[in-house]
């Protein structure tokens, strides 16, 4: 407990009455205190018409895991008499983000956190703060918690089937595409019906049979792709709720998993500053839980990234032609020169995809909402950064480097997008 | 034991730098006091002839009453210059005419009028090219208060000559023109049209000497013929009393302590005077601050909800300040027109990108088709753009109000009228 900003109101200007009623009036002091103890009086009314702290209770549960950017629900009970609306603040470690809510009545809610970083995060306490009866005093209950939620990479477009669906067209039997000369792989005959295309008419076989067939194909299966990690400091930065290496993450293995379903080898490597871990492609679904078990523990590093060391130790590893797809990020167009130089060089056995991404406020900076001349010179200032950005990649793709450059939001669907594209075009 | 040693090592240090700034400073002070203009020989010249003799120095505290006379030898040719650059040949150290001023007002004082270029120090060579031109000294007349008063040198390379009992010489030797004084300066040493030492009155109608050649009381001058005698009986000369202070001031700063010791009154303090401050209504007053003190530290002894962690040093923040930093220099070079146009042309670039795609941002290609959608106001914009674009420099309220009808008109062509 402690006074209330009316108490102290009230005491200031109690104070400045008593300073002009006894010099100014010249009485007597014990007027003076008088009025001090009817304000003293008053405050012990309050005391005893307010719900102490100690009679409120709280039971408090949480979700024991949830995935990073998305948000768990911290379910709160709180019992004991009547107060007046109150504040609650959670103390919780720095990968939580939890909201700071005023005036709440409910009895039992659900606060919302939302999971900034993979990894164990705690909740230690939960304070409520609520007037006293006649608002003197701020009563404040403090309950400590021993409640933990781990954050793990965020698979929810793998469990809720949005990979299965957008991989479809490259599933058996889907032999329909929109690319003529895609899907070398013959799969079956089928019956020629009207509206199929006349070119997939075997024309041998049709003799033979003596009625129209049509070949199916279908895309290559058993490519192997390589995903390459960057986690070195310049992958720290958080765009929107989550670091660029969470995103990363969630994309990678979205893409995992949609190679899995395509019939795809998947391996996995990671560089910062040093060569990281190594996953061999490895086939079927053992290859996406190792990779998920894997990417669940990576860290960021808060060195600068080796792009030749990495790379090169990459290349060491890849005995056929693989599609590599990296995800990284460079500062400026200085610092991405060692990483234009090794992914041309890596560009001459493999399939390369870089994908980096572009940050939303950057690019809301570049159209000036405010009116005035300061937020112009800011957009004149990240137009020259977005279009140094937009000249990597550009030299990146003139030299036969496939690039992907999207916002967090759009990653993986894009990625999973390119990704049938360059199955499509048998471009591995 | 490693913890002594490094705090022994640190108060080393430490002792070692005070020791060399405090020898450095000395030896920057010496320098010119020890050389031949010097006037380090003229101390204990002073003190063997029987004066009593101070030297300002930092750490002295001599008090001004007890100064009879102050020796102020210049070494700055131009008072008002106070910058340290200008130190060098001609104005050997500073001081500034408010210096002056208050050092003449607090005592009786001979300026000593500075002669020689810092190049006579240097190549231990006297001669005409080596002294100070004639002609300089009017600006410092004038700074001086003395203007009007003319001095000139012995074309003879030694002047001797016979003054308070003893044979003086001096070579080139500067006198002030005795016929030709201001109503303010009297001769007081005379030989002659010449005089040695004149007498003004300042502005305040304080009395203040100056001395016309430096050479009578320097290191140098000090050696020659009996010079330190003339000068002793100049100086005793210029003193009421024989026993008064020669206070020799070579410093801008002042040395001197002002003695103020009649105006002290002491006063009587007792337990009662403490007391005065709780009596009614003050006592009142403090128990009242008291309470809400206390409460003030009630309240904030109890923090609701936990201490915010401090931003830290993250990769976005970072290129954000970036962003802004690039961007308030821009703003500071001033040229607001050249931004608006740079901003325009991007812009315009990016708008013809949209339409035609990347790489493919023709700007002359994007007006006629801004035209096919609503041709007066692409017209207009097109007007516009090309206004913003020429960088005119314009006041920065103008090219608001332009940005603004710029945008206005860039939402109409791009979403329509309804925009």
């Amino acid at each position: 407990m402690r006074p209330g900003v009316r108490l102290l109101g009230i005491a200031t200007g109690l104070l400045a009455l008593s300073v002009v009623l006894l010099v100014g009036f010249d009485l007597e002091s014990s007027v003076v205190a008088l009025l001090w103890a009817a304000v003293l009086a008053l405050a012990l009314v309050d005391l005893v018409l307010t719900t102490p702290a100690r009679r409120l209770g709280l039971t408090a549960d949480l979700a024991p895991h949830g995935f990073a950017g998305h948000e768990v629900g911290l379910a709160l009970t709180l019992t004991g008499p009547a107060t007046a609306p109150m504040a609650l603040r959670l103390t919780h470690e720095a990968g939580l983000a939890a909201p700071r809510p005023d005036g709440v009545v409910e009895r039992a809610l659900s606060l919302p956190l939302t999971i900034l970083r993979r990894g164990t995060h705690k909740i230690t306490a939960l304070e409520a703060m609520y007037p006293s009866r006649l608002g003197l005093f701020d009563v404040i209950a403090r309950w400590p918690l021993d409640l933990s939620v781990t954050g793990l990479p965020d698979v929810h477009p793998i469990l809720s089937g949005a990979i299965r669906t957008q991989i479809l067209p490259l599933l058996e039997g889907s032999h329909v595409m929109t690319l003529r000369g895609e899907g070398s792989d013959f799969h079956q005959l089928r019956d020629f019906v009207p509206g199929m295309d006349r070119r997939s008419i075997d024309w041998k076989r049709s003799a033979r049979m003596r009625k129209l067939v049509s070949r199916e194909t279908r895309a290559e299966r058993n490519h192997q792709i390589v995903i390459c990690l960057d986690t070195g400091h310049l992958m720290g930065e958080r765009l929107g709720s989550l670091a660029r290496l969470d995103h990363a993450i969630h994309a990678a293995l979205a893409l995992t998993w949609a190679g899995v379903l395509a019939g795809d080898v998947m391996g996995f490597f990671s560089f910062g500053p040093r060569p990281g871990a190594w996953l061999p492609p490895q086939p079927g679904q053992k290859s996406f839980a190792r990779i998920r078990a894997h990417s669940a523990d990576l860290t960021q590093d808060d060195a600068e990234t080796n792009h030749t060391l990495g790379l090169t130790s990459l290349a060491g590893q890849l005995k056929r032609r693989t599609l590599v797809v990296v995800f990284s990020d460079f500062s400026d167009s200085v610092t991405a020169e060692l990483l234009v130089e090794n992914l041309t060089v890596m560009r001459r056995q493999h399939l390369i995809l870089y994908v980096s991404l572009r940050d939303p406020e950057l690019d809301t900076l570049t159209h000036p909402q405010a009116p005035g001349l300061t937020p112009v010179a800011a957009a004149i200032a990240a137009r020259r950064l977005s279009d140094e950005r937009q000249r990597v990649l550009d030299r990146l793709q003139r030299l036969g480097i496939l690039c992907l450059d999207t916002t967090p939001g759009d990653l993986t669907p894009a990625l999973i997008s390119r990704y049938m594209d360059i199955k499509a075009r048998e471009m591995i | 034991m490693g913890k002594w040693v490094a705090g022994l090592a640190i108060a080393l240090l430490i002792g070692l730098g005070f020791w060399w700034l405090g020898v450095s400073t000395r030896q920057e002070l010496r320098g010119l006091d020890a050389s031949v203009i010097g006037t380090d020989g003229l101390v204990k010249v002073l003190t063997d002839q029987g004066l009593k003799v101070e030297v300002a120095a930092p750490g002295t505290a001599i008090k001004v009453g007890d100064i009879g006379l102050r020796i102020l030898p210049l070494y700055d040719m131009d008072l008002f210059d106070d910058r340290p650059e200008t130190v060098g040949d001609v104005t050997q150290r500073n001081i500034s005419a408010w210096a002056v001023r208050s050092k003449r007002l607090q005592a009786t004082t001979l300026i000593v009028l500075p002669k020689w270029r810092w190049a006579a120090v240097q190549e231990g060579v006297a001669a005409p090219e080596t002294a100070i031109p004639l002609e300089a000294y009017r600006p410092l007349f004038e700074q001086l208060a003395i203007n009007g008063v003319k001095i000139g040198r012995n074309p003879a390379s030694f002047a001797e000559a016979r003054a308070y009992g003893h044979a003086g010489a001096a070579f080139m030797e500067q006198s002030f023109d005795a016929t030709d004084l201001p109503d303010r300066c009297s001769a007081y040493w005379r030989r002659g049209n010449w005089a040695q030492v004149i007498s003004c009155r300042g502005e305040d109608d304080e009395v203040f000497y100056v001395l016309a050649d430096p050479d009578l009381l320097n290191n140098h001058g000090l050696t020659l013929a009996d010079n330190a005698g003339v000068g002793a009986g100049l100086l005793r000369g210029l003193l009421v009393a024989p026993s008064d202070l020669v206070y020799l001031d070579r410093f801008e700063a002042d040395f001197t302590t002002y003695d103020g010791g009649d105006e002290r009154v002491d006063y009587e303090r007792t337990p009662d005077d403490l007391w005065r401050f709780f009596k009614p209504p003050l006592g009142e007053i403090w128990a009242m601050l008291a309470i809400l003190l206390a409460l003030f530290l009630w309240r904030g002894s109890r923090r609701f909800g936990p201490v915010r962690a401090p931003q830290d040093e993250t990769p976005e923040r970072s290129r954000r300040e970036a962003i802004a930093t690039r961007a308030r220099l821009i703003r500071l070079t001033g040229q607001d027109g050249a931004m608006v146009a740079d901003y325009v042309k991007s812009d315009l670039t990016r708008m013809a990108e949209t339409a035609f795609g990347a790489g493919r941002g023709e700007v002359a290609r994007l007006f006629p088709l801004l035209a096919r959608r609503n041709p007066a106001r692409a017209a207009e914009f097109q007007g516009l753009a090309q206004e913003l674009m020429r960088a005119t420099p314009q006041p920065a309220a103008a090219l608001r109000r332009q940005l603004d009808t710029y945008h206005q008109l860039q939402r109409i062509l791009t979403h329509g009228d309804d925009a």
